[in-house]
């Protein structure tokens, strides 16, 4: 296992049970996503088994099994956010993607999570692409910033 | 050198202000108390407001930008990045503070406007800028033809006992947090106050928790403290994952000092020696605060191992939660910081007698924890003297939707919600009629325009059928469907069950199903379809009510409300949906006809080639026409029409 | 002390601590449950369990409920029995109604209630459970689709096992029981106890059946097909089908075997005798050798007990017994030695095993067991595949005849049904052992079973001026508590321990008729110590015909 994940657990040194969720949450920010290796890992540090990591991690939405897309975009439906036609923006951001909720698409260019509440309800519908927030979002703001991300893309390559 | 600031702030505020009982009298104190808490200044002072809905709102460039311009310019100033005063709608907030002078409120400072604010105003005249107001202040020189921040209508009508802090002073800054009064509260009941008697003030206040419950928080207490166990624990509840609500988060975000304060004060009376705070994982910046905070309580000797000589000792950490709503419920909560999937678990045994590795377990929501620092330091009878009969203090509430000024409020209890709408919240946005307030998405029901005076009391409210819920305030008007957003909160219920019980698993899923056929139509709506959906919504009701009578906790409980208040207040809606398959609001797209004007038809035929169920015939230059049966209301002629000649039923 | 509870009008005596559920079905109450477990904490998770209480608003779930004094409870008003039957509707709803095509089809928990429920329509639509079921283990498949989350086998396979080779994954109602990233458990650590199928309400747990492998070898002209039957599959069948007479059981099943075509059935009890030889003469051999690495011995003829040996506790290995299982004494040496007595070639023998266990499944399937690819033990029937073959040929158990199994493996000592319970081979193992270490003389041989016994199985046994200490747990929580409490202790007292993997042991054994509770268990262990009454020998060596 690399070293920075046995620098997350020398971070825990008492190996209790209650190390578990802090010690995933450490990975996951390292290495995007909970992978098969690091899961095994984790359950010889913590002697917990993997189907009970996997289980405990797989009732949290916190943590993805498979790296996230260059673009993660993150759509608020919370109540504001619905009343405000998050609805209409997701189902068209499923379009305008081609990839559902909690998905990312095969060039791992994109991938889409549906949160709720970003705490910012005053500005719904929210969205926020890789930590920047696009506010009172929509459907024709949503097109465009899915076609500049592409353009700039495809000028890149 | 006058004694203004003292040299050694941590010597002076811990021996000349916590451990000296003549803090409250000693006159000599105020001024340099008054340099610490930053409400005076020597050189000028700069807050932009960086709560999270400050950020987004763009506060993040804005204070980028005065921190370049005091680089480029050479100014000698502070720069702080703050909490939030709760006025979200004004965003991003730059306050500034010229020694001498009463502090303005400027709004909506974007990074644009930084150059011109700070040219004006660091030559002392005042730009013209909207501003909010400035703050009363009797030592310092006011602003001349600045209103008053307290005036601003958004702040007069409210009761800022728990926000009295929020915005004002630098969150992760202990000095300011003391010099304002803060953990004076502590001290005095680890010095003064047995933990028997500091139970006993917080029952007598009559303080009731703001999780949701509305449970006595002394009586939770008084339960931890009398039973008998070799450990306890004190948990703060900041999971708020109510969609629609923050305001655990911004009052976390704008005084952490007064979080940890409440936990030492309740674990010292119910005889914790460990603490938790178990917060939610996206409140990113809520956690940087705490967690800084908690290092700087540390390093001040208010948290850990023999505590001011008192022989209290308290440990306080910092859980990060990871995303489950169910989470908030106490129990699941517990299993979650031991590890496990938070799942609820029956009670009895309740937390406060078997929680945490089965030991006692208080469980505190964040809003009723900042309560205590004030109702130990003004006394029980204080506290009973605020709000109701059976409902004391205040309320906080997020406001948002269709409400004109949106943000963090907090009310006295009393307050009918028809004044928060109108005095505090400045009324509706412009253009949009109220339907409904939707307090939180575990309330019981609706505020419709019907029990639009009834009061912010747990007893009134729950004369009429619903509770305070979290404090989620979603102002909904005329474009909102009631069957959509019943849908929407079934959905969510249905998504955050945690799969333990089976009405609340099985029951959810099948509500949303019943509902999804109420609001969509089948692709070719077959008469077995049409008898399932009337099949549906006819046990709709029963099913409602076994889900809600039989789910193991409060999720599932509460779950079927959204759609028995739709039935109960908005049953006309209800029934276009499912007889005349109509949204009068036009939300749900999928129930929408669609028909071509045959006077407006030009036959240009683009809607026939884009039609991709062939479900449009016509020849060219001649009218066409929709064949309903076939048609699938995916809108694309609708789009594609240049004339107009599409319309939708 | 004694409480008074008032139940549908009538008062009732109860204890202060139970919960109301134990209360009520102490006196004859009928409460549908589908969570609950004995000696299991309640999780509340079915909510069938429910009653109404006097001053509740609630319905309280009578299962997670301690009775108070004085309360008045109602188990039948409209309002309960509406709320039990919604939520059985509600797990019907998305159900996959394949009742005929079923494993458990008349014997499942979900339909009974559905039954007792009088459900004759659909009320509720959901879309169905579409999960793959799993038959990548060698022992256990699984059929996710008909899994109402009840949690009991993961609660079994955790609490019981300590092995948690299944868990909840995900949430809500995209919860499933299954192993890290569901990948089949073949790729979990499951131990093949099968005690998780016991516990499951319907099918969505059941053993990978041999019954149509068997029916192909009876079948092909040119396999002779062997059964051989552990008496602990014996036992229970006595007490599935309530026989009187006991010992007719076995000569019935053996008429049974031969009329669909078995060309030899014998008993498993002297391979058992050889087992028990074999074990004793190790155990000896490390007792004078001194060899107290390997000390104490751990009994090896519970393969999942082995394999948790080796997933789990691989320090444990050396004190292993180094013998096979019975199952596996016996199929060896029947194709390596005794093809003769079949009257034909090795390759064309067809060895059925008939056990109480599904375990044995997977032991057959390991490479060490097989031979140019063939395993020793070609089929391993559970007692339920048993059933099932014999009914498929329209054969009932009772009505056959008599007929004795072959010679020459027919005539086992006692050990071989003490085999079938916990404790019962430490005693045989005892016996042999003294008779090892004291020159053959077995005058003086005492085995106390302490009255109590409850936490601490073991005995002493003298030998000269030795003592022996013998130990029997079953259960992996229990083996794993009592070993770790062996060397917390620092003791060097006990000399062997007995392990079986299930609770009582074989009788309780993951490949029995399923069963509710403990009682069929501790049923099938009283005809065990029944038919031992009836054995000419009492101990292995006691008769030379066990000795080759
Ligand atoms: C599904 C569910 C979610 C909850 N979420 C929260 C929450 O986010 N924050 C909170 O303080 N209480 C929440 N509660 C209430 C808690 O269970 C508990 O009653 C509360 O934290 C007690 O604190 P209080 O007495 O100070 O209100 C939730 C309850 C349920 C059933
Ligand atoms: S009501 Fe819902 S959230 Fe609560 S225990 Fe049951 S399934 Fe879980
Ligand atoms: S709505 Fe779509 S399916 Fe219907 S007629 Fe128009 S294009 Fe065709
Ligand atoms: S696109 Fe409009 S104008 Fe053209 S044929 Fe269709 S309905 Fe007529
Ligand atoms: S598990 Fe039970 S209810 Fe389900 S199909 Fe099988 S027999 Fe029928
Ligand atoms: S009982 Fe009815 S359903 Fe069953 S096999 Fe006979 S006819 Fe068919
Ligand atoms: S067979 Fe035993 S070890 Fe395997 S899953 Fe079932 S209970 Fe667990
Ligand atoms: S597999 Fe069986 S025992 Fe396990 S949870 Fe599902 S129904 Fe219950
Ligand atoms: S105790 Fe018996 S039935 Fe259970 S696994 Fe072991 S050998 Fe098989
Ligand atoms: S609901 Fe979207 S930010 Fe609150
Ligand atoms: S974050 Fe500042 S007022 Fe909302
Ligand atoms: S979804 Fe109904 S008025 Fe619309
Ligand atoms: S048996 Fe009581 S809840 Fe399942």
């Amino acid at each position: 296992m690399n070293d920075d994940v046995t620098t997350i657990f020398e971070q825990f040194p008492n190996r209790r049970r209650e190390d578990l969720i802090p010690i995933l949450h450490g990975v996951q920010e390292i290495h995007g996503y909970l992978s098969e290796d690091v899961i095994q890992a984790v359950s010889e540090y913590l002697h917990i088994s993997t189907n009970k990591i996997y289980g405990v991690a797989t009732f949290y939405d916190n943590f993805r099994f498979g790296p996230v897309g260059k673009y993660h975009f993150r759509l608020c439906h919370g109540t504001a956010c619905h009343v405000s036609g998050a609805g209409t923006l997701l189902r068209e951001l499923e379009k305008l993607l081609k990839i559902n909720n909690g998905e990312t698409d095969k060039n791992g260019l994109f991938s889409l999570e549906v949160v709720s509440c970003i705490g910012a309800c005053g500005l719904a519908p929210l969205i926020e692409v890789n930590e920047q927030y696009y506010t009172n979002m929509t459907l024709d703001g949503l097109k465009s910033l899915v076609r500049s991300i592409r353009e700039k893309e495809l000028s890149s390559l | 050198m006058t004694f203004d600031t003292p040299t050694d702030s941590r010597e002076f505020l811990i021996h000349k202000v916590l451990l000296d009982p003549k803090r409250d009298t000693e006159e000599s104190l105020k001024k340099p108390l008054s340099y610490l808490s930053g409400e005076r200044v020597h050189k000028p002072l700069i807050y932009v407001g960086m709560a999270t809905c400050g950020k987004i709102a763009g506060a993040g460039k804005t204070y980028l930008a005065i921190r370049n311009y005091l680089d480029e310019h050479g100014v000698d100033a502070d720069l702080t990045a703050g909490g939030c005063v709760g006025l979200c709608k004004e965003e991003p907030i730059v306050d500034i503070q010229l020694p001498g002078k009463a502090r303005l409120s400027f709004s909506r400072v974007s990074a644009g406007k930084v150059q011109h604010l700070l040219d004006d105003i660091l030559n002392d005249n005042l730009p013209e800028m909207p501003v909010i107001g400035q703050y009363k202040n009797p030592v310092l020189q006011n602003w001349e033809q600045v209103p008053y921040v307290d005036d601003h209508p958004f702040f007069v009508h409210q009761k800022r006992l728990l926000l009295e802090h929020c915005g004002i002073i630098d969150p992760v800054s202990v000095d300011s947090y003391i010099a304002k009064g803060g953990y004076w509260a502590f001290t005095d009941a680890i010095s003064r106050y047995t933990p028997e008697q500091v139970c006993d003030i917080i029952d007598r206040s009559g303080l009731a928790g703001r999780g949701g419950g509305g449970f006595p928080a002394g009586a939770k207490w008084t339960a931890a403290l009398n039973t008998a166990s070799d450990q306890k624990f004190f948990v703060c509840n900041a999971v708020e994952s109510d969609p629609g609500s923050y305001m655990n988060r911004a009052i976390l975000e704008s005084n952490p000092h007064r979080l940890i304060e409440a936990m030492l004060i309740g674990a010292y009376a119910t005889g914790a020696g460990k603490a938790f705070v178990f917060i939610r994982e996206e409140f990113t910046l809520a956690i940087r605060r705490l967690e800084e905070a908690i290092g700087q309580a540390s390093a001040y000797g208010l948290i850990g191992h023999h505590i001011f000589d008192s022989g209290v000792n308290i440990d306080l950490v910092v859980k990060r939660g990871a995303r489950a709503f169910v989470c908030g419920e106490e129990t699941a909560l517990n299993n979650s910081i031991e590890g496990r999937r938070a799942m609820p678990s029956s009670k009895p045994p309740y937390p406060a007698e078997r929680g945490l590795w089965d030991k006692p377990t208080i469980v505190n929501n964040v809003e009723t924890l900042f309560n205590v620092p004030l109702i130990i330091k003004n006394g029980a009878n204080w506290f009973r003297s605020q709000g109701t009969e059976h409902s004391k203090g205040t309320k906080l509430f997020t406001l948002s939707g269709s409400i004109e000024n949106y943000g963090t409020a907090e009310v006295p209890m009393g307050m009918t919600f028809r004044d928060i709408i109108y005095n505090v919240g400045g009324g509706m946005r412009e253009g949009r009629t109220f339907k409904a307030i939707v307090l939180g998405i575990n309330s019981g029901a609706y505020i419709t325009g019907d029990n639009l005076d009834t009061a912010v009391d747990f007893e009134a409210l729950k004369n009429i059928g619903a509770s305070l819920g979290s404090g989620a305030f979603v102002v909904i008007d005329q474009h909102v469907c009631m069957v959509d957003l019943a849908r929407f909160f079934t959905a969510f219920f249905k998504n955050e069950s945690c799969g333990k019980c089976i009405p609340c698993r099985e029951g959810t899923a099948r509500m949303l199903e019943v509902m999804e056929k109420v609001t969509t139509r089948p692709a070719d709506d077959k008469s077995f379809q049409t008898l399932e959906r009337f099949k549906g919504v006819m046990h709709l009701k029963s099913l409602a009510r076994v889900i809600s009578e039989t789910s193991l906790c409060s999720l599932g409980k509460s779950a079927p409300n959204a759609i028995l208040n739709t039935l109960e207040h908005f049953k006309d809606e209800f029934d276009a949906h499912i007889f005349e398959r109509k949204c009068a609001a036009n939300v749900c797209t999928d129930l929408r006809v669609y028909t071509i004007d045959v006077d407006a038809c030009t036959g240009c035929t683009a809607c026939f080639t884009k039609c991709p169920v062939e479900a449009i015939i016509g020849s060219p230059r001649y009218p066409h026409f929709i064949v309903q049966e076939k048609c699938i209301g995916c809108g694309t002629c609708f789009d594609v029409c240049k004339f107009n000649a599409v319309i939708i039923k | 002390m004694e409480f008074q509870i008032e139940v549908n009008n009538r008062m009732i005596r109860v204890e202060e601590g139970q919960t109301l559920l134990s209360a009520l079905r102490d006196h004859g109450f009928r409460i549908p449950t589908l969570c609950h477990m004995n000696r299991f904490s309640p999780t509340g998770a079915c909510r069938l369990c429910v009653v109404e209480v006097d001053g509740r608003r609630d319905l309280v779930t009578s299962c997670s409920c301690p009775v108070e004094n004085g309360m008045k409870v109602r188990t039948n008003s409209q309002r309960v029995i509406r709320a039990r039957k919604s939520l059985v509707e509600l797990l019907l709803s998305n159900h996959p109604d394949d009742c005929l095509y079923c494993q458990r089809n008349g014997h499942c928990e979900l339909q009974l209630l559905a039954e007792e429920m009088n459900i004759k329509e659909r009320k509720y639509f959901g879309q169905k459970n579409r999960q793959f079921p799993d038959y990548s283990s060698t022992s256990v498949a699984r059929d996710p689709a008909k899994c109402i989350l009840c949690s009991r086998c993961v609660r079994m396979c955790e609490e019981v096992q300590l092995v948690t080779a299944i868990d909840f994954i995900s949430r809500g109602n995209r919860t499933s029981v299954n192993s890290a990233f569901s990948k089949g458990l073949n790729m979990s650590t499951c131990i093949h106890c099968g005690q998780c199928i016991q516990v499951c309400p319907t099918a969505a747990l059941f053993d990978i059946s041999h019954v149509e492998k068997v029916q192909g070898a009876i079948e092909r002209k040119d396999r002779q097909v062997v059964f051989f039957i552990s008496p602990a599959a014996i036992s229970s069948v006595t007490e599935q089908l309530k026989l009187k007479s006991k010992h007719q059981t076995m000569p019935r099943i053996v008429a049974a075997l031969k009329r669909i075509g078995a060309a030899k059935v014998f008993d498993l009890g002297p391979a058992i005798d050889a087992n028990i030889i074999e074990e004793a003469k190790q155990l000896a051999d490390r007792l004078q050798n001194n060899d107290s690495a390997s000390m104490p011995m751990l009994s090896s003829c519970c393969p999942s007990w082995v394999k948790y040996i080796e997933t789990f506790r691989p320090e444990s290995l050396p004190a292993l017994a180094q013998n096979p299982s019975p199952q596996h004494t016996f199929g060896r040496s029947l194709k390596s030695n005794h093809a003769g007595l079949v009257g034909t070639d090795r390759e064309k023998i067809y060895s059925v095993s008939v056990m109480p266990c599904v375990a044995n499944k997977y032991e057959a399937s390991l490479e060490k067991n097989t031979r140019k690819g063939v395993s020793d033990v070609d089929a391993v029937l559970t007692v339920r595949e048993l059933f099932q073959l014999l009914k498929a040929y329209g054969l009932d158990i009772p009505q056959m005849e008599d007929e004795k199994p072959d010679e020459p493996f027919n005539n086992a000592s006692s050990a071989a049904w003490k085999y079938s319970y916990s404790g019962g081979k430490a005693e045989a193992m005892a016996y042999e052992a003294y008779r090892l270490l004291n020159n053959g003389k077995t005058d003086n041989f005492r085995f106390i079973v302490p009255k109590n016994t409850a936490g601490k199985r073991e005995t002493r046994v003298t030998v000269g001026k030795h003592q022996l200490g013998f130990a029997w747990v079953s259960g992996i929580a229990e083996a794993e508590a009592y070993l770790h409490q062996l060397e917390e202790e620092k003791r060097n007292d006990i000399h062997y321990i007995e392990v079986m993997a299930c609770s009582g042991g074989c009788v309780g054994g993951g490949g029995q008729p399923i069963s509710r509770g403990f009682e069929n268990a501790r049923q099938r262990k009283k005809i065990s110590i029944d038919m031992e009454k009836c054995c000419r020998y009492k101990y292995p060596s006691d008769h030379k015909a066990s000795e080759k």
